[in-house]
């Protein structure tokens, strides 16, 4: 097999309804460039156009494929009871950012595909596939173009309506290629999230993540296992394993402490017994101490529930240390990057309603830019936006209506 | 011929005596004087208004001095849920200038310790935490007083227990409410309200200002069966419907076969509150806020600016100056605007000897209410005319 770059893949899982090779033309100018388990003569006639064809095993030698992929959804509750609702009785939403996050975390320099397939026997209409093109390339990795019978059957019938949305999905996919440099951006998160994230600490660990971008709360995962350091990590850290640190991260820990940072840690983290002068806490149930310029706060009994450990958490970090502010944004995801010297910023939004919201949705970063454009889906080329001053910084970007995805992006 | 069935007596029998009994109930109600004023802006002119307002009641000093006071405000709904681009404080929230020119003016009348409490949507967070996420910043209130606190009272907040106020005549709905302890540690309770409509309850002033004062961790819809949950999950949905009852280790309601209309329901569980929870101070803030609705989730809400401050020493009495103030008849009831849907909350209270809400026993001072009546529904008639 020739050297390809991995990076620049651009994937689709040939449909089984598409037997010709001639449907090969639909890629005709479109990123598409890598087809996965096509049959042999389809495999065949790709390599001939020279483009790349792989089965998923060779192409899980360089790409890292997202573990259990959600088919990213809002579910409205029926009640605050049912499964479908939240924890508090909101609508549940189904996304993968924040284990696109996690991915990206433990599999450093590993192009994510997200596999997200739509349930067997449904039919996706057009906003459908173009969340799942958003929800994963807003975070960074890449979808894998994944059709239902009914559309992929459609589009080779040259049906006007399944080729309209093939148009909208290759539209969408040129659209966040084109902008691929906003993926290598640093996170611009708020709290590093240290964990194995493995074994008995996975639970908590991965819930955490999933219930923290609920709550807006930007995280930063670190893995024990793949990091030696907290270089480049926000200065609040929550270490949400039942295992005392390493030796070698006890010392990375605590010097962040000293230096002014807060550490969130685990009952049997054994931080408690750092020492350090008492101090209030802003939640009942936990213990906090002033160590060097910095601070720790421990529980007093085990972290059980992930739910109450996000809420709290969110609590204990205090909204001055917020990094971007969001109004009426409902059940959108929001992910804020941000180049390392600071002059150019991006945020995403990604809309899992999937329809303008009802209230004019707007965006304030903690950090100073003077200029800003929004671009959407809708208006791929984007337009000028006017920042407007607020008191404490937290200068707002209105957001215009927008369907599945929105981009601000900011410069100084 | 006109033939009157069991029903049709049974039916006029009850309403005869419903209105006997609101007869009484006016009669017995006390009535205390209500000042209005007017306040185009949050600006300058706020703190001195106010403080005249308080002195037409017979001066501040004699309610708060060396007194604990614990002030509801209202914010409703989340601190990232705004109509348009508007700062809440603008359109349905208290405004913070008037929560602070309120403290600023109670501290230099003597209150010893001021709380301000409210219950925001579904969290522990600090209610500090909640006004900074609104960008308000709450050390503008910590330094307009002495000793001035916060509290979240939508769970146990920094309470031991729960405190169960009774309501003294059995109540409509509840006999008792258990609450955060803020609400009994204090000698003072202060309702600031924003003058708005509710589209359960009619009208939403500071009476059903204290809808909130109700922890979610009990009364709500992810409430504990048997005890209270440490967290509010959901908002007070139950109250509206009566889908659940409160968590056992609290009353439930007196009869659970009663109707489970929100519009039945709604008022009189906040003129229970009110009884349980007398209010002592009453302040409407009525320089903006928005028409049609309590919050910008309701469809078709405006924005609106009245310029007007209402304050007095017995809720009932205030609420329905603002009743009138809003352009509708605080003596109106179910079917008639602003209850075109349910019952009036004025005149339950009433029944329960908190206040009367005729205005002909309301002594209004200061500005007269024909003079600077703000119809609600004629704003926004012509907002709608004007597309």
């Amino acid at each position: 097999m020739p050297a390809f770059a991995f990076d620049h893949a651009v994937p689709l899982r040939w449909p089984a309804a598409w037997r010709d090779p001639v449907l090969l033309d639909l890629l005709n100018g479109t990123p598409i460039n890598c087809v996965l388990d096509a049959p042999s003569a389809i495999a065949e006639a790709v390599r001939t156009r020279g483009l790349t064809a792989l089965t998923k095993d060779e192409a899980a030698r360089s790409i890292h494929f997202l573990a259990d992929p959600v088919w990213p959804s809002i579910k409205a509750a029926q009640h605050a009871d049912s499964a479908a609702a939240g924890p508090t009785g909101a609508p549940w939403v189904d996304a993968n950012g924040w284990s696109i996050h996690l991915a990206r975390a433990l599999h450093p320099g590993n192009p994510i595909w997200v596999e997200a397939v739509p349930e067997k026997g449904t039919v996706q209409n057009d906003s459908a596939y173009l969340l799942a093109i958003a929800d994963s390339a807003a975070n960074g990795a890449r979808w894998v173009v994944s059709l239902d019978d009914a559309t992929a059957g459609g589009i080779a019938a040259k049906e006007p309506r399944p080729v309209e949305r093939w148009r909208k999905m290759t539209s969408a996919i040129d659209f966040f290629e084109k902008h691929r440099d906003w993926s290598n951006m640093p996170a611009r998160a708020n709290l590093a999230v240290l964990s194995s994230f493995t074994g008995d600490d996975e639970f908590m660990a991965k819930e955490f993540l999933n219930l923290a971008a609920r709550r807006y709360l930007a995280c930063l995962p670190v893995s024990k296992q793949h990091a030696a350091s907290l270089t480049g990590a926000p200065p609040c850290v929550i270490y949400l394993d039942e295992q005392p640190p390493t030796a070698e991260w006890k010392h990375v820990l605590d010097q962040h402490v000293q230096q002014g940072g807060l550490l969130i840690a685990s009952l049997k983290s054994g931080v408690a017994q750092w020492g350090g002068t008492p101090a209030p806490s802003p939640v009942p149930g936990y213990e906090v101490r002033t160590a060097g310029k910095g601070r720790t706060i421990v529980p007093k009994t085990a972290w059980r529930d992930p739910y109450i450990v996000a809420q709290e958490v969110r609590i204990l970090l205090g909204r001055r240390n917020d990094i971007l502010r969001l109004y009426n944004t409902g059940s959108m995801d929001a992910y804020y990057t941000r180049t390392q010297d600071g002059s150019t910023g991006v945020i995403h939004l990604v809309n899992y309603t999937r329809q303008p919201a009802y209230m004019q949705v707007s965006a304030a970063p903690a950090d100073e830019y003077s200029g800003a454009s929004v671009l959407s889906l809708e208006r791929p080329s984007g337009d000028m936006a006017k920042i407007t001053p607020r008191a404490e910084s937290f200068n707002e970007i209105a957001v215009p209506p927008f369907s599945v995805y929105s981009a601000i992006e900011l410069h100084r | 011929m006109n033939i009157m069935t069991r029903r049709d007596w049974l039916a006029v029998s009850a309403g005869a005596l419903a209105s006997g009994l609101t007869a009484r109930a006016q009669t017995a109600a006390p009535a205390s004087p209500v000042a209005v004023a007017r306040c185009s802006s949050y600006g300058q002119e706020l703190t001195p208004t106010l403080g005249r307002m308080f002195d037409q009641l017979g001066g501040l000093a004699r309610i708060v001095n060396n007194k604990t006071v614990a002030i509801k405000v209202n914010l409703t709904g989340g601190p990232d849920q705004r109509l348009g681009r508007i700062a809440n404080e603008d359109t349905y929230w208290t405004h913070p200038a008037v929560i602070g020119a309120t403290i600023h003016l109670m501290g230099a009348a003597g209150a010893r310790r001021i709380r301000i409490l409210e219950s925001p949507w579904a969290t522990i967070e600090p209610l500090e935490e909640f006004m900074l996420a609104a960008n308000w910043e709450p050390r503008d209130f910590t330094s307009a007083a002495p000793k001035v606190e916060f509290e979240n009272t939508n769970y146990l907040g920094s309470g031991k227990k729960y405190v169960r106020l009774w309501t003294p005549k059995g109540g409509h709905v509840f006999r008792a409410f258990d609450l955060n302890h803020s609400y009994q540690d204090c000698d003072v309770f202060c309702s600031i309200a924003k003058l708005k409509e509710h589209a359960t309850a009619g009208v939403t002033l500071t009476m059903k200002n204290c809808f909130g004062i109700t922890p979610c961790t009990i009364y709500g819809e992810g409430a504990g069966v048997d005890e209270p949950g440490l967290v509010p999950r959901g908002g007070r949905g139950p109250f509206h419907s009566g889908n659940r009852q409160p968590s056992k280790s609290s009353l439930p309601e007196n009869d659970p076969k009663s109707s489970r209309e929100g519009g039945y329901r709604v008022p009189r569980i906040v003129a229970d509150l009110v009884n349980a929870r007398p209010i002592h101070l009453a302040i409407i803030d009525g320089i903006k806020t928005i028409t049609a609705g309590e919050g910008c989730w309701i469809p078709g809400v405006r924005t609106a600016a009245p310029g007007l401050l209402i304050a007095g020493t017995n809720a009932v009495c205030t609420d329905a100056v603002g009743t009138a103030l809003m352009g509708f008849d605080p003596m109106g009831d179910r079917g008639q605007p602003p209850f075109e849907k349910s019952d009036s909350t004025l005149r339950l209270a009433e029944e329960l000897g908190a206040g009367t809400r005729d205005l002909k026993r309301i002594e209004v001072v200061g500005e007269k209410i024909a003079d600077v009546r703000v119809p609600f529904r004629e704003i926004n008639r012509v907002h709608r005319t004007q597309g």
